[in-house]
């Protein structure tokens, strides 16, 4: 590996967007105020299946309100995700429906001059309904004479009907599972299953509209892709993209819940088109968590194994309840079969799932997609394995890790690229050592009221979707870099930051190949119209594939400053060589060893400016041809009160292997943040359904759907975290990802240490203390149960 | 849909200075009028539409309702916040199962608006200063027009959401006994999350004569209809020499005198396996604390 030293990269420093933030003077799509703005407020179905007969709004027009019905929007299919190709994109939602699929769908729409008064409107729209009999339960749904929730979907832009409720199926097989099986010494099958988890992101989804003299629109909305946004709403409302501009907007937190154009956007301009005025329309936290949730799991999980540890075959089934729509059912379960098959290596592999249809809020990604899910399954599954095989687990993990110089298809079957970097060794041996691994004990030996247990559990998310050939799924990235003429530096890019410090990161990647202070370099607002597109920031591809663009345009600015420069101090550009330098706050242009051979980036520019040469400026967009793994490991230590079933986290270790590390205190606490949502996943979050009305049994209401708050964590001196040491070739300076793999390993290592702790093997997470209260009474033997 | 932000509801909000004027207002307008002070609880039941009244009292600026005094045990005005009242209580351990319940209580926002009124007079079941005060033999006066009556914290409770207090009526202060210097009382709470409505909670005041427990006061908190005494607990404890099994049998007792319900935070059958268990943590931490021992 080449010997790096980096001035940006690497380095801690305020975030460009700290003070704003915390001083409250960041403006959120919520705090966007226009003049004669609009107020909106959606309708929403109080039942989970029915037929809309009429809805009647005469009065609420009386009150002055501006209203919009199924009757009066753009009769479009689409799907409010546009990341997969055309051909795999599932299309079942309209703007608003003729039918209901789940309680809180929404149904109608008003504008007014207040947001109170707006409400008020709302109440008087009468609707008649024809309820329809609803199904909750995903097996219920796809059996014979179950309530159909579609007759048809699309598909890209061809007819599809529905059969049992099954909104896809998808099989990935490699090898001959059968002969896998029949080669192993022992077989281990379980089931295990995740909740539905609600993202409880800050900020609910909200969006701003103002239409224009010329027809377009401009739109302030919540969303991790500015560019699908706008080329979606020119779908659905036909109108030019040069016409519509959406604007980045800082976004409170999202988890995955606004990769695909919200709900609440084309609903809200479709206001605004009617009424001619800006529209605002800022959801409700109670309408907010009927919008949408984590996709649940119900996995089925086997393993062939040899005698000496060796994985022979792997087997997974799933059956995902995706809910009232379709958001990326197939894409999901493509990534569930990759997360299953490049964790351990297995000759032999066979993966079925089945997305189904139910009457329930529609379910899309967060936060590792899948992969929190299904390393949950395989992560307590190898623990079961190595006690059967009388193995220590973390042996067991070193022996079948999937590692360097191997094939990697982590985001399915269509996007495979090799292994060039990996920290899955140094990880579990470093972590093992800090956590006290050797001294665990064994559950038996434990005994008292207060019982200790520690868990490993590894995984890894992918750096983006990229690949050497275009796959199911879109991804690449657009920047622009220019020299400023006092030697600072712009970038602007339609990537977006969702807290974890996407863009900082971007700038200190611009500094870093310019060669200027990270103080001298400024991130530009960005809008559709002024950035190239971006695909969407998700999929853990901020850094590595968004990076990767911003990298390419900094380094062709950078060609034409030094063409500049070479009319000045008469030095080949290519023997140029650019330093920061913090006092002066210019990056410094010099020939080594040659003294007066140096020149400013703000002299250089200036001149270029004055003389007519030009600005340095460049636009790159940029696929990366690979998707590295970003490796993690999480140890973790919980305390169970055996009287009455509380585990408490006590302590922890999060490694994360995400190649050079560009911010390593924004990079600690997404490791943080990601045991925080694992440990919820493990312990804690879901939401249930009232059986007969389909209603959340929280009532959509943040008093009783929980997170855990700061006191339910470890304390800070008992979180360690730490990077493997690696350099990835394919990623800007040598980085990959980190946010989504944070809290992929979590939920394992949690499950893990509390068998440790007490000898039961819980499947079914949240894992509550009344479901650990139960079984440690039917348990009080003592005896050990897998 | 309901929802927690949007407030449609119009009212007149009113201002008094006084009492006086308050219960005024109360007699003109009765049920017609819901008094707010932090408005913690108060306005996320009006934006739900629980409660619509025509008229909103706010009380924060009656001075004489905000007070914390020693005068023959302890004097607290009804609108005095729980962050001073934790405060206060945070001093020595004197009130430590109330200082405990108040720590405990929502988190910083909620403390720094909520009231000691507010919590009692909410009537919740799982209101978490409720059991404490009871241990503490807490009395709140009512004032109205008509009269001003002293009532025990024990028949203040009527029911989910339902208190003694008459419409016309507002709660002016709250009472607790002189405590006794060999008394000694603890508060625990086992609640889904930090800052959550509690699963169950549980107070206890014990006067410690060496090893004989001269007096004892037992309250818990979301396990009945209202913030509820186990008398039968108390009645095995009280004048006999403690030991581990009498403790135990106690605890059997709180389990079976409680009467719980499945609801979103728990199960029935979860909150009286666990009622033994933490009656007993909350006892012995008590009973140190009588002790004078260390903790």
């Amino acid at each position: 590996m080449e010997e790096k030293t980096f001035s940006a990269i690497g380095s801690v420093a305020r975030r460009k967007d700290g003070i704003s933030k915390v001083t409250g003077r960041e403006i959120y799509s919520s705090d966007v105020s226009l003049p004669n703005m609009l107020y909106a407020r959606v309708l929403r179905s109080p039942y989970p299946h029915a037929k809309i007969v009429s809805i009647d709004t005469v009065e609420a027009e009386k009150m002055g309100a501006i209203c919009i019905t199924p009757d009066n929007i753009p009769k479009i299919r689409y799907n409010e995700r546009q990341v997969s190709i055309p051909e795999k994109t599932y299309r079942d939602r309209r703007v608003l429906p003729h039918k209901v699929r789940h309680v809180g769908e929404g149904i109608a729409a008003v504008a007014a001059r207040t947001e109170a008064l707006a409400e008020k409107a709302l109440r008087q729209l009468v609707v008649k309904y024809e309820e329809v009999q609803a199904v909750f339960d995903p097996f219920d749904a796809m059996k014979p004479g179950a309530p159909q929730l579609y007759e048809d979907v699309l598909l890209g832009d061809v007819t599809l009907p529905i059969e049992n409720n099954i909104a896809c199926p998808r099989e990935v097989s490699e090898g001959d599972v059968d002969k896998g099986f029949n080669q192993a010494d022992l077989i281990v099958e379980n089931e295990f299953s995740t909740g539905r988890v609600y993202h409880s992101q800050m900020e609910p989804k909200s969006v701003v509209c103002r239409p224009e003299p010329d027809g377009g629109i401009t739109v302030w909305p919540t969303t991790q892709s500015i560019h699908n946004v706008r080329q979606l709403l020119g779908r659905i409302f036909n109108i030019p993209l040069s016409k519509i501009n959406v604007h980045r907007v800082p976004i409170g937190g999202t988890f995955g819940s606004s990769i695909q154009m919200n709900s609440p956007i084309a609903i809200c301009v479709a206001l605004a088109l009617k009424s001619g005025k800006p529209v605002k329309l800022v959801l409700t936290r109670e309408e907010d968590m009927y919008d949408h949730c984590k996709y649940p799991s119900l996995i089925r999980l086997k393993y062939g194994v040899k005698r000496d540890g060796t994985l022979t075959a792997g087997e997974l089934t799933t059956v995902v309840d995706v809910g009232a729509h379709n958001i990326q059912a197939y894409p999901l379960l493509g990534c569930m079969s990759g997360w299953f098959v490049s964790l351990y290596r297995i000759p032999h592999m066979k993966f079925e799932g089945k997305t189904v249809y139910t009457n329930k809020v529609p379910a899309c990604a967060m936060q590792g997609y899948g992969n929190p899910q299904v390393s949950f399954a395989v992560e307590s599954t190898m623990d079961i394995i190595a006690e059967k095989l009388g193995v220590d687990p973390i042996e067991l993990r070193l022996k079948n890790y999937v590692g360097l110089g191997e094939t990697f298809w982590g985001q399915g079957p269509t996007v495979r690229s090799i292994i060039r970097s990996c920290g899955v060794e140094e990880m579990l041996i470093k972590g093992k050592e800090m956590i006290g691994w050797d001294k665990r004990g064994r559950p038996e030996e434990k005994t008292g009221r207060f019982r200790r247990g520690i868990g490993v559990g590894r995984s890894f998310h992918t750096s983006g979707t990229g690949a050497p050939m275009p796959g199911e799924v879109m991804d690449y990235s657009t920047a622009m870099v220019k020299v400023n003429e006092d030697g600072s530096v712009d970038f602007s890019t339609a990537l977006m930051c969702h807290g974890g410090g996407t863009l900082e990161a971007g700038a200190k990647i611009v500094a870093e190949e310019m060669g200027v202070p990270l103080s001298m370099v400024g991130i530009s607002p960005a809008d559709t119209r002024s950035t190239g597109y971006d695909v969407c920031t998700h999929a853990t591809r901020g850094v590595y594939c968004g990076g990767a663009s911003l990298l390419k345009a900094a380094k062709s600015a950078k060609k034409i400053l030094l063409e500049f420069a070479f009319r000045l101090i008469d030095v080949n550009p290519d023997a140029l060589k650019i330093r920061a330098d913090e006092e002066s706050g210019q990056g410094i242009i010099y020939l080594e060893g040659a003294k007066g051979k140096s020149i400013t980036i703000g002299e250089v520019a200036k001149t270029a400016q004055i003389k007519g040469w030009g600005t340095a400026i460049a636009v790159e967009s940029h696929r990366q041809v690979n998707c590295p793994p970003c490796f993690v490991t999480n140890f973790i230590e919980v305390e169970v009160d055996t009287e009455t079933g509380r585990i408490r986290p006590v302590r922890a270790v999060a490694a994360v292997d995400a190649g050079t590390v560009i911010s390593p205190d924004l990079a600690s606490g997404q490791l943080e943040g990601g045991l925080y949502r694992g440990i919820g996943l493990a312990l804690l979050e879901d939401t249930d359904y009232d059986q007969e009305t389909g209603e959340l049994t929280c009532g959509g209401y943040l008093v009783d759907n929980k997170s855990f708050t700061v006191v339910d964590m470890p304390l800070v001196d008992d979180i360690s975290t730490f990077f493997a040491e690696t350099y990835e070739p394919s990623g800007p300076f040598g980085a990959k990802g980190v946010g989504e793999a944070a809290n992929n390993c979590t939920a394992g290592a949690v499950a893990n240490a509390i068998y440790n702790a007490i000898g039961i093997r819980f499947k079914d997470a949240p894992i509550t203390p009344e479901k650990v209260l139960n079984a440690l009474r039917e348990n009080n033997q003592g005896e050990r149960r897998q | 849909m309901v929802n927690t932000r949007i407030l449609t509801q119009e009212f007149d909000y009113l201002v008094p200075e006084t009492t006086r004027e308050t219960v005024e207002f109360l007699g003109q307008y009765g049920s017609e009028a819901k008094i707010i002070a932090g408005g913690t609880d108060l306005l996320t039941q009006l934006k739900q539409e629980k409660i619509s009244p025509d008229y909103l009292i706010n009380i924060m600026k009656i001075s004489e309702l905000n007070h914390i005094e020693e005068a023959g045990g302890l004097r607290i005005g009804s609108a005095t916040k729980l962050c001073d009242l934790r405060q206060y209580c945070g001093k020595d351990g004197k009130y430590a199962a109330l200082y405990e319940a108040l720590c405990l209580l929502g988190k910083v926002q909620v403390q720094n608006m909520g009231t000691i009124g507010g919590n009692l007079c909410n009537g919740s079941p799982a209101a978490d200063t409720a059991p404490p005060l009871l241990v503490f033999n807490a009395r709140v006066k009512l004032l109205s027009k008509r009269e001003e009556r002293p009532l025990a914290l024990t028949d203040f409770f009527k029911g989910v959401n339902a208190t003694a207090m008459a419409p016309d009526e507002m709660m002016t202060e709250i009472r607790l006994e002189t405590i006794p210097d060999d008394m000694g009382s603890a508060f625990m709470k086992i609640a889904r999350v930090g800052a959550d409505i509690s699963k169950i909670t549980c107070a206890a005041a014990v006067e410690r004569h060496g090893d004989t427990c001269a007096s004892c006061r037992i309250a818990l908190g979301a396990v009945a209809p209202v913030p509820m005494r186990a008398k039968e607990a108390e009645s095995i404890l009280q004048g006999n020499r403690i030991d581990r099994s009498l403790v135990e049998k106690a605890g059997k007792k709180v389990a079976e005198e409680i009467r719980p319900i499945d609801d979103i935070r728990s199960t029935a059958e979860y909150r009286r396996f666990i009622a033994t268990t933490l009656f007993k943590d909350v006892f012995w931490k008590a009973w140190q604390r009588a002790g004078g021992e260390e903790e």
